[in-house]
């Protein structure tokens, strides 16, 4: 990595940290969203298992174990982790901040 | 003092929850493989069992990052490194001369050329004529 790529990469990490941030913080500040994240994390994970093991009672204990994991005890974490790997990085949106730092970087 | 102490213990324990619904994610792709190639029978129970003791328990260390990995180039994160090592060989300004690219850009090099050469500048020849000689177009149909 050349002189000038070391600041865009700071650049890009920042927007990356800024972009992971922002769903505890709106489930922070807002509690409806809180509980909407919660609703939608759960149903994230049952389909999910349901997609791995089909419709068995084995699906409905293994979604118990996950969402009190991952939605009841770290809700903040997962719903960080989910927006930004399965939301951001699954619609390429990542790609989009990465061209559009470059971009602004070469013309500042 | 009492946080700062019980700190360490925290990221611990989520450490270790992590790694419980990571194991989880692993024994379900493992049994949705075996059970998509060998359907639900006594040896895809066997299969899983031995599979999942051997990546779970024995070499969990080592399968533990392969399946974060597979996970990963999964949801594409090879392309957002492509894009990061491209862009960053990129940054910045650009060190060779870029082709005209619109006519917005001629008239803005045009320009610079002209406010350049009342300055006293030595402006190329080359690209003198290459910016400011330009083939009449011909209409259409001619």
């Amino acid at each position: 990595m050349n002189e000038r790529g070391t600041p865009l990469f700071i650049l890009i990490i920042g927007a990356f940290f800024i972009l992971a941030l922002i769903p505890p913080v709106v489930m922070y500040l807002f509690p409806a969203g809180n509980l909407l994240m919660r609703v939608f994390l759960a149903l994230m994970v049952y389909m999910t298992v349901k997609g791995y093991l089909g419709n068995s009672p084995l699906t409905l204990i293994i979604t118990a174990a996950l969402v009190y994991l991952l939605v009841i005890k770290h809700a903040y974490l997962t719903s960080s982790l989910f927006v930004f790997f399965y939301v951001l990085l699954a619609f390429q949106f990542l790609s989009v901040v990465i061209w559009g730092l470059s971009v602004t970087m070469r013309r500042g | 003092m009492i946080e700062i102490t019980l700190f360490p213990l925290f990221f611990g324990e989520l450490f270790a929850d992590l790694n419980l619904a990571l194991k989880i994610f692993a024994l379900l792709t493992i049994v949705s493989f075996v059970w998509a190639h060998l359907g639900k029978s006594p040896l895809s129970v066997a299969l899983i069992v031995g599979f999942g003791w051997f990546v779970l328990f024995d070499y969990w260390k080592f399968f533990g990052g392969i399946f974060v990995l597979y996970t990963l180039l999964t949801l594409g994160i090879s392309g957002i490194l492509i894009d990061f090592f491209f862009v960053s060989q990129m940054g910045g300004e650009p060190t060779e001369a870029q082709p005209v690219s619109s006519g917005v850009d001629l008239m803005m090099r045009q320009q610079a050329m002209l406010k350049a050469k009342a300055q006293g500048a030595n402006v190329p020849r080359g690209m003198q004529q290459r910016t400011m000689q330009q083939k009449p177009k011909r209409p259409m149909g001619r």
